[in-house]
């Protein structure tokens, strides 16, 4: 069985935003100041960045945020009209047949991890599932200047992957209610891990970009 | 970078396969790409002003016009004596076309060129690094190389370190790798700057110090080292100018001979200072007062070190208050760098902490370096060996008619030639020199040229000098003076909107381009590359290469036998490569065929692998060169100037006083391209959203609160100094007065005396992007000021008045 992870070391990370930029340019999504015309930004990977702390000691903290890839995720639970598809390799994914943009998911992921796009369906980091398919390594991790991402499959004994999650080294990011992901990070010394999930500064600015999201279109499932 | 093409569009990018990069890019690679070469406001046709100059009101026209326009202005010139009054102003020689061909074609014509962007940039640096360590030695120690796989501690000061770092002296990617490596093996990294910068943590420590005081901190380090015998003698004896003997008058004491003196403890005589490489019995005599016999009668003298530690002393009894915040913290890290040396490096960062006492301020970096004796040595900075001497390329007779008879050439910036005779150049060859020869330009002349009438027209490209030189007010006022202004680049730039015309310039990848890089890879080797940058795809619209529109102007005035002939895809670089000797074993057409050209070497430890090219033959704590050409010389317009002070000294800048005054102070991102990121949507879209934004203001926390600031408040800076009377070094006040709106962002990471900006977050012209009309030009607020002898005028710093204004 095969089983994908994605785990960014915070470590090696310098925070040069060349994922940011090799994702949209893989995936073709545009990039634009926001303006009437776009109102909100495209994007799968995004950034949160936040400080803690008080002068002069104080800590920077800069993640990567992508979708999780959640083991059980909301999103699945809420869209409604089935698109958003789970595989048995962890790797989550929006199928642009069935999705209506009705943004419900881009609501409802605790990570802010989803967007509409263009298209106007939703859309969010499906793992380079094309280039996984056909056994290469997701764009991010290929091009990273700082070999900060590592792609694998935890059940690959040998591989790094396996080594660093299943020595506690890479962590999940487990905001409440999330009980699993497939994303993990090596934490550095600036993001008191343990405390994120209720840490303000965070959960700030995970929320950010959240401020501004699309109108729910149509109804709710049930 | 190696681009995949499909119909005559880039459909995809690598890096090439290189130690170091081994196939990958860094983000501005593809922003290149994504913001640049299929820019949506990218320039495909030759533009006309129609408004005001500043409007930013154009309309398309030929490249027939633009010929003409600038021959016809070019010939009245030429024909009342003066082609000096057209002038080049070029920038990044990686963003240019063919940078030797536009000094060529300068020559040829007779019309100025300048590599104004230069000076702004690092000009001052390099001064020093060749007044203290010899032009031999400059280049790698002005990038910080360094030896980082067997470093220990390094620390890295107005640096946004690791992001903008140059310490392999190599692009983003193969430096990430060294970094991440040195680590893993051991070595700490700190950071001192007022600003913990974005990639800032990603070091093990942050020192915050107070705007301007790193002289304070250094001369702490140095007498810390001296007092607890942590410095290294041997290296000090042997390739450095510590032992050197300075008389009572402060200088240099010389035997019959001239030569340069130290005192031989064997003898207990005076002894020519011996060859690098050499101790002998000599002493570095600290705490020793020495008599030589001189011509007028006996001279009493102390060593060079002596008076350094001294200079120290007396600057942390007077001034050590202005670090009491880190004062124990500094002392212990020099402590570490002692017991730890020679495998560390203090590397003062290559652009950034530009006060008006940088040049000195530098010096004493170099001088605490050389206290620890890491200089090519195994975890110090390292000196790159091996690079070819590629030439310029121009074409001699009989392939053109001979144009240099009765001209005198000298060297100008990456490797060029320049007129002697030019702006930038006769200062620095006059007796005695005003500026020192390794200056890269002398923008502020150039102004000063404008605004007497002798020059008349420019043709800028690859640089934005409307706000990427201090003062950009009177900037302004001088290029609205101009009778013509044309304008080349690929994106709209605040110079656009000052143009009679615009020219759309081909870019990088449609034009061709020979580079030469040396670097350190992981793999523990010297790496030198030679590559091309050749078209992988026509160039868009009706665009074309600079050199195109040169030669057309040039046939235009008759002076075709010049150029008729003249290869520039392929031909021009070969000249080079045959003056290297590579040829026809490196041809560019191979280059462009089968990838760059790659050798690599072990590391090799050896100061002395070329002469050390200063006064003395030694790396010079003392400069004999700033005493005799400037401090000492009655003759020198800095005579006397602490600036040019042979020993390091730190000299006290400008301060704010009021509770709503602040320094200024700005810095680079890590996805920084000069001021061309804003003009990048792939670079700003994420800059503009994400949790440090690019546009704003940032400010201490605490004092924000104090003045009853909020988070996102719009606030106005005004801009209160330096004052010519608080730093002589300010030539021009214009921009005293000079206000500028943004919005601030609270921040804990920055020093409570600091205001911070990104370079170039603001920006004006009516043609960019919507979102880039935010931000603080903050060049708008610098007064332009000139550090004597080594010419720096980028600063970075300036006195500003804070107060909130309504939305």
């Amino acid at each position: 069985m095969t089983r994908y992870a994605l785990i960014f070391n915070l470590n090696r990370c310098v925070r040069c935003r060349t994922c940011y930029i090799a994702c949209k340019w893989e995936h073709g999504i545009p990039f634009h100041p926001r303006d009437e015309a776009h109102p909100r930004e495209y994007y799968r990977l995004r950034y949160a960045s936040w400080e803690w702390g008080s002068y002069p000691d104080v800590r920077r903290a800069h993640i990567p945020i992508i979708c999780m890839h959640c083991d059980d995720p909301i999103c699945i639970d809420f869209c409604p009209t089935q698109a958003i598809v789970k595989r048995g390799d962890g790797i989550v994914y929006v199928d642009k047949e069935r999705c209506n943009g009705c943004g419900v998911c881009v609501h409802v992921c605790p990570y802010g991890a989803l967007y509409i796009g263009p298209d106007g369906k939703a859309d969010g980091c499906d793992l380079c599932v094309d280039r996984v398919d056909s056994g290469l390594e997701p764009r991010c991790v290929e091009e990273c200047p700082a070999r900060a991402i590592i792609f694998g499959d935890l059940d690959d004994e040998e591989g790094q992957a396996h080594r660093l999650v299943s020595s506690g080294e890479a962590r999940p990011l487990l905001l409440d209610g999330v009980k699993g992901t497939s994303v993990y990070y090596v934490p550095s010394r600036n993001e008191r891990w343990d405390e994120l999930p209720r840490d303000m500064n965070f959960l700030k600015a995970l929320g950010e970009r959240k401020r501004d999201l699309p109108p729910i279109k149509g109804l709710i499932r049930g | 970078m190696r681009v995949k093409v499909r119909d005559g569009r880039v459909v995809d990018v690598r890096g090439e396969e290189l130690p170091g990069w081994d196939g990958r890019l860094c983000g501005k690679a593809f922003a290149g790409i994504l913001g640049r070469v299929y820019a949506p406001d990218r320039i495909l046709q030759p533009l006309k002003r129609i408004g005001e100059r500043g409007e930013g009101r154009f309309i398309p026209c030929t490249w027939d016009e633009v010929i003409e326009a600038v021959a016809e202005r070019l010939k009245r010139y030429i024909q009342e004596g003066h082609p000096e009054s057209f002038e080049i102003w070029w920038g990044c020689p990686r963003q240019q076309d063919n940078m030797y061909f536009i000094h060529y074609w300068s020559a040829v014509m007779g019309t100025g060129i300048s590599y104004i962007h230069g000076q702004v940039c690092f000009g001052d640096h390099l001064v020093e690094k060749v007044v203290t360590f010899g032009g031999n030695h400059a280049s790698s120690l002005v990038v910080g190389v360094a030896d980082l796989l067997r470093t220990r501690i390094a620390v890295i000061a107005g640096q946004n370190f690791p992001g903008t770092t140059l310490f392999a002296s190599s692009c983003a990617v193969p430096t990430y790798a060294l970094v991440n490596e040195a680590r893993r093996r051991g070595c700490r990294f700190i950071v001192v700057d007022p600003k913990l910068s974005d990639t800032s943590p990603w070091c093990d420590e942050w020192i915050p110090i107070r705007p301007g005081c790193d002289a304070v901190m250094v001369m702490l380090m140095i007498k810390t080292l001296i007092d607890e015998a942590l410095i290294d003698e041997d290296f000090l004896l042997r390739y450095t100018n510590a032992p050197q003997l300075i008389g009572e008058d402060g200088k240099a004491v010389r035997d019959g001979e001239g030569r340069y003196l130290a005192w031989d403890e064997e003898s207990s005589a005076p002894t020519p200072l011996p060859p690098a490489g050499e101790r002998g019995g000599i002493t570095l005599g600290l705490g020793r007062i020495f008599e030589v016999e001189g011509v007028n009668g006996p001279v009493r003298c102390k060593t060079a070190l002596q008076l350094l530690y001294e200079e120290a002393e007396r600057t942390v009894r007077e001034h050590g208050w202005r670090i009491a915040e880190i004062r124990e913290r500094v002392i212990q890290l020099a402590l570490e760098l002692g017991a730890n040396r020679p495998s560390v490096v203090v590397y003062p960062g290559f652009t950034s902490g530009r006060y008006s006492n940088w040049f000195q301020t530098l010096r004493a970096y170099s001088a605490l370096n050389l206290l620890l004796g890491n200089i090519d040595r195994p975890g110090g900075f390292y000196i790159l060996k091996h690079a070819y001497n590629l030439g310029v390329g121009w074409p001699r007779p009989p392939e053109v008619p001979d144009y240099l008879e009765g001209r005198e050439f000298v060297p100008g910036p990456w490797g060029n030639l320049m007129d002697k005779r030019s702006i930038d150049k006769a200062p620095c060859y006059k007796t005695p020199r005003d500026f020192h020869p390794s200056t890269q330009a002398l923008p502020w002349l150039h102004f000063k040229a404008i605004e007497e009438g002798k020059i008349r027209a420019i043709l800028s490209t690859a640089e934005n000098s409307a706000v990427t030189q201090p003062d950009s007010k009177w900037v302004w006022e001088c290029l609205k003076k101009l009778d013509l202004i044309v304008v080349g680049d690929q994106l709209p730039k605040e110079f656009i909107d000052l143009a009679d015309y615009v020219i759309p310039e081909a870019s990088y990848i449609e034009r061709f381009h020979l580079y030469q890089r040396s670097y350190l890879g992981v793999d523990d080797r010297e790496h030198l590359i030679i590559y091309m940058r050749s078209a992988a795809i026509p160039p868009q619209g009706d665009s074309k290469p600079l050199s195109w529109f040169l030669i057309k102007v040039a046939e235009r005035l008759g002076m075709n036998r010049f150029f008729k002939n003249l290869d520039l895809e392929y031909e021009w670089w070969d000249r080079m490569l045959k003056e290297a000797g590579l040829y026809p074993r490196v041809t560019s057409r191979k280059l462009i065929e089968e990838g760059p050209y790659h050798e690599s070497h072990p590391l090799e430890y050896n100061v002395l692998f070329k002469p050390i090219g200063t006064r003395s033959g030694r790396f010079e704590i003392y400069s004999n060169e700033l005493s005799e050409e400037c401090y000492h010389n009655p003759k020198s317009r800095w005579f006397g100037n602490p600036h040019v002070y042979p020993i390091p000294r730190y000299i006290p800048i400008a301060e704010p006083r009021g509770r709503d005054e602040f320094y200024l102070i700005g810095g680079k991102a890590v996805w920084h391209q000069k001021s061309a990121t804003q003009h990048n949507r792939a670079l700003m879209e994420d800059a503009i959203e994400a949790g440090c934004p690019y546009t704003a203001i940032y400010i201490n926390a605490e004092r924000a609160g104090k003045l009853g600031l909020r988070d996102g408040d719009l606030v106005e800076l005004e801009c209160i100094g330096p004052r010519s009377e608080d730093d002589p070094c300010v030539i021009d006040e214009r921009a005293i007065g000079v206000r500028e709106r943004g919005r601030i962002r609270l921040t804990e990471a920055l020093h409570p005396d600091a205001l911070w900006i990104y370079f170039a977050a603001g920006h004006r012209s009516r043609l960019m992007l919507k979102k880039a009309g935010e931000g603080v030009v903050m060049n708008m607020l610098i007064p332009y000021s000139v550090s004597p002898y080594a010419g720096g005028c980028g600063k970075n710093y300036s006195i500003v008045k804070l107060r909130r204004v309504e939305d």
